[in-house]
C-alpha cells in the first residue's frame, strides 16, 4: 500500500519537490519519458484554465437550472474591491465556483480527483499563480504532487462518494489542492504532508446527498468553500504548523468513517439534503 | 470516444445516428459498488455479450465481469484476454510466449466455467505486446480467443 510518509522521506532525503518523485516514479511505471507525462499533465492544465474562464462569463445554465452564473456574482465583488474576504480567498471562491458550474452543465472539466469536486484545484492553482506569479513548468510539477496525494488516497481508500461520501470526493480534492499551494509557496515536502491533513481531517464525515441525485447541490457550492478550507490549511502548515494525526492515518480514518455511512448517505438521494422538503419538491420538478 | 471529448452531452444521439438501439433500465444488481453499469451488448448477428463494470472515481473503471467470468480490468495496463479450455499446460504455454516476448506480468486472473469447460485469462502486462506473438498465441490448439486491448489513456 502506498504511503505518503514514503514520499516525503524520498523528497526530503533528495532535496526535491515530492511533485519531481510522483513524477519520476510515474515515468518509470509507466515506461513513458518524463516530458511525455508532463506535457500530458499541462494538457490537464490548460483544460483547467479554459473551464474557469469559461465559468466565469456567466452564460451557462445546467438542464435543471439550478446552476449557473453564482460564480460571475463572486466575480463581480472580487474584480470591484468590495471582497470581504480579499482578493485572493474571493478569486478562488469565484474560480472554483466557476469550474464546478462548467462540470454541472456538461461542459469540459478535469476530474480532480472527480467530476464532482473538480473545481478545488484549478482554484487554489490558478490563485496562487497570479498572487505569485508562478513560472508554469511549476504549476504542472504541483499537479503531480496533487496527483501523488489523490493516488495515496485511492489506494488507502476511495475516491468516491458512492462509496465514500462527499469526504472522499471533495475531502480528497482539498487534501490534494492544500499540498501543492505549501508547494508552490516554498514549504518542505513534510508540510505538504500537514496541510493536507489537516485540510483532510476538515472535511471527515462529510456525506454526499444531491438533490435528485444530480452533481448540482450542494456539490457547486462545496467546491468554493473546500477551496478556502485548502488555503486555510495550507497557510497553518506553511506557518509550521503541524498535524498531530499524519496524512496516512487521516486517510485510514476517512476510509473507515466511509465504511461506516449508511447507503441513504452515498451518493444514492435517499437522505440529507436530498430529502428535505425543498430537495423533493427540487426532485419533483426535474423529474 | 474519450472522456474528455466535447460531443459526450449527444453521444445517444450520435450513437442512434450511426444505427446503435440503446434502452436503459434501472434494476438491482446486488453486492456490487454502488455506481455500477451492466451492459447487454447484442451484435449484429445477434450474438449477446454482457460486461459489468463500475465507475469508481476520479475518472477510472474497473470491469468486474465479462459473460459469466469474473474479472477486475481497471484498464491500467496493456490487457491481454484469452478464452480458452480448461486444460493443463495452457496457461503455461500462454506465458512461455510472452516470456520469449519479454513481456513481463503485472497481474494475471484465471477463471472457468466449471471444469474442462471455457475458461478465461486476464494478463495485465507492463509491455505492449506485438501482433506476431499474438498471431502465435492463436495457433496453440487449446486458445480460442486471444485479445489485446490498449490501457486507457
Amino acid at each position: 500500500m502506498r504511503a505518503y510518509q514514503d514520499y516525503v522521506q524520498l523528497a526530503e532525503e533528495r532535496g526535491l519537490k515530492i511533485g519531481e518523485i510522483i513524477l519520476a516514479e510515474q515515468a518509470e511505471e509507466s515506461e513513458k519519458p518524463e516530458s511525455e507525462l508532463q506535457e500530458r499533465m499541462r494538457l490537464n492544465l490548460n483544460v483547467m484554465r479554459e473551464a474557469v474562464e469559461s465559468g466565469l462569463s456567466g452564460e451557462r445554465k445546467s438542464h435543471s437550472g439550478l446552476i449557473g452564473g453564482d460564480a460571475a456574482k463572486v466575480q463581480a465583488r472580487w474584480k470591484n474591491g468590495e471582497s470581504l474576504t480579499g482578493e485572493r480567498i474571493c478569486g478562488a471562491i469565484a474560480r472554483a465556483l466557476a469550474v464546478a458550474e462548467v462540470n454541472a452543465t456538461m461542459g469540459k472539466i478535469v476530474a480532480a480527483p472527480t467530476a464532482g469536486s473538480c473545481g478545488v484545484l484549478p482554484a487554489v492553482l490558478l490563485t496562487l499563480e497570479e498572487a505569485l506569479n508562478c513560472p508554469e513548468d511549476d504549476l504542472v510539477i504541483a499537479l503531480f504532487t496533487a496527483a501523488g496525494i489523490g493516488m495515496v488516497i485511492a489506494d488507502r481508500a476511495n475516491v468516491s462518494g458512492a462509496e465514500g461520501g462527499c469526504q472522499a470526493e471533495i475531502g480528497s480534492a482539498a487534501g490534494m489542492a492544500a499540498a501543492m499551494a505549501v508547494e508552490l509557496s516554498g514549504g518542505s515536502p513534510g508540510q505538504t504532508g500537514d496541510a493536507a491533513a489537516i485540510a483532510l481531517k476538515s472535511m471527515l464525515g462529510l456525506v454526499c446527498d444531491p438533490i435528485a441525485g444530480l452533481v448540482e447541490v450542494p456539490c457547486v457550492k462545496r467546491n468554493a468553500t473546500a477551496t478556502t478550507i485548502a488555503l486555510a490549511a495550507a497557510e497553518m502548515a506553511l506557518a509550521g504548523v503541524k498535524s498531530k494525526v499524519p496524512l496516512d492515518e487521516v486517510i485510514d480514518a476517512m476510509n473507515e468513517i466511509g465504511k461506516q455511512m449508511p447507503c441513504s448517505l452515498r451518493e444514492t438521494a435517499q437522505g440529507g439534503l436530498a430529502v428535505t422538503p425543498t430537495g423533493r419538491r427540487i426532485q419533483a420538478d426535474f423529474l | 470516444m474519450r472522456t474528455d471529448d466535447e460531443r459526450i452531452p449527444q453521444a445517444l444521439q450520435l450513437a442512434e445516428q450511426k444505427g446503435s438501439k440503446i434502452r436503459f433500465k434501472t434494476g438491482n444488481l446486488r453486492e456490487v459498488h454502488p455506481n455500477t453499469v451492466k451492459f447487454r451488448l447484442t451484435g449484429r448477428d445477434e450474438k449477446v455479450v454482457e460486461v459489468v463494470g463500475s465507475s469508481i472515481g476520479g475518472g477510472r473503471i474497473v470491469v468486474s465481469r465479462i459473460n459469466e467470468f469474473q474479472v477486475e480490468v481497471m484498464g491500467d495496463y496493456n490487457t491481454l484476454i484469452i478464452i480458452q479450455q480448461d486444460l493443463p499446460g495452457v496457461v503455461a504455454q500462454v506465458t512461455s510466449l510472452l516470456a520469449i516476448a519479454q513481456i513481463n506480468i503485472a497481474q494475471m486472473r484465471v477463471s472457468r466455467e466449471k471444469k474442462g469447460s471455457h475458461a478465461l485469462t486476464i494478463v495485465e502486462m507492463d509491455q505492449a505486446i506485438e501482433p506476431e506473438i499474438l498471431v502465435l498465441m492463436l495457433k496453440l490448439p487449446a486458445v480460442y480467443q486471444a485479445m489485446a486491448v490498449e490501457p486507457l489513456e
